[in-house]
């Protein structure tokens, strides 16, 4: 049975606009952060299929497909646009 | 050494970081804000940063610029907030012994953090609504 995790969510950019917040605290099901985005692009409208994106968990990237645990922050990460 | 900077850059700072005895070259890459992109008018635009990651990732970025090229030592900043046209965005310099593997680790610094730094860029433009570069629906397929 999955358990219920105790996440920390923070926005950038596009994600930030759609959300209207820098950060929320989140209970959720999701086991990983492509579960966790799937579920908030619907909540949210997010426009950005998850193939575009990228995730960072504790200030780390890593695969859409790690394990989330209860008190990670992670940052969704749009298509970047630097220099 | 790599910042993210909320305040207009100051490359005569800047350069005087990359001072030493043993470089016989000093290359820089000076990325400015311009008036148009793809047939749009550009008016201004605003930089985002995952500051916390980004400076960790420009962090291994120089260490294999160093590593790759032998160079002596980098130095990059990258703009945050509001800019305008003309304003300088992002700013590489690179210190080594001779130009060669100055021009080729500048090079390469620049093209990876444009593509691996957690930066965001909104334009704002003179006829249509501003958008966040590279994050239309269609864009990245």
């Amino acid at each position: 049975m999955k358990e219920s995790k105790r996440l920390n969510i923070h926005y950038y950019a596009l994600l930030r606009e759609k959300t209207g917040k820098t950060e929320e605290n989140i209970e959720s099901f999701a086991a990983t952060p492509l579960e966790l985005y799937k579920d908030l692009a619907k909540q949210y409208g997010f426009p950005l299929d998850f193939r575009s994106i990228r995730v960072s968990v504790n200030e780390e990237f890593q695969s859409m497909d790690t394990a989330l645990c209860s008190g990670d922050r992670v940052i969704f990460i749009p298509p970047v646009a630097g220099g | 050494m790599f910042r993210v900077s909320s305040v207009p850059i100051d490359t005569d700072l800047l350069s005087k970081e990359l001072i030493n005895s043993s470089s016989g070259a000093f290359v820089c890459f000076e990325g400015r804000v311009r008036n148009h992109n793809e047939g749009d008018e550009v008016v201004s635009l605003e930089y985002e940063v995952y500051e916390g990651l980004a400076v960790k990732e420009a962090a291994r970025i120089v260490e294999e610029a160093k590593e790759k090229f032998g160079i002596l030592e980098v130095v990059g900043v990258h703009r945050q907030g509001h800019l305008e046209i003309g304003d300088i965005a992002v700013w590489i310099g690179v210190i080594a012994a001779h130009r060669g593997p100055a021009f080729s680790a500048c090079r390469y610094v620049i093209d990876e953090i444009k593509h691996r730094l957690p930066v965001w860029k909104k334009e704002h433009y003179k006829h249509k609504e501003s958008k966040w570069v590279n994050c239309s629906e269609h864009d990245g397929h």
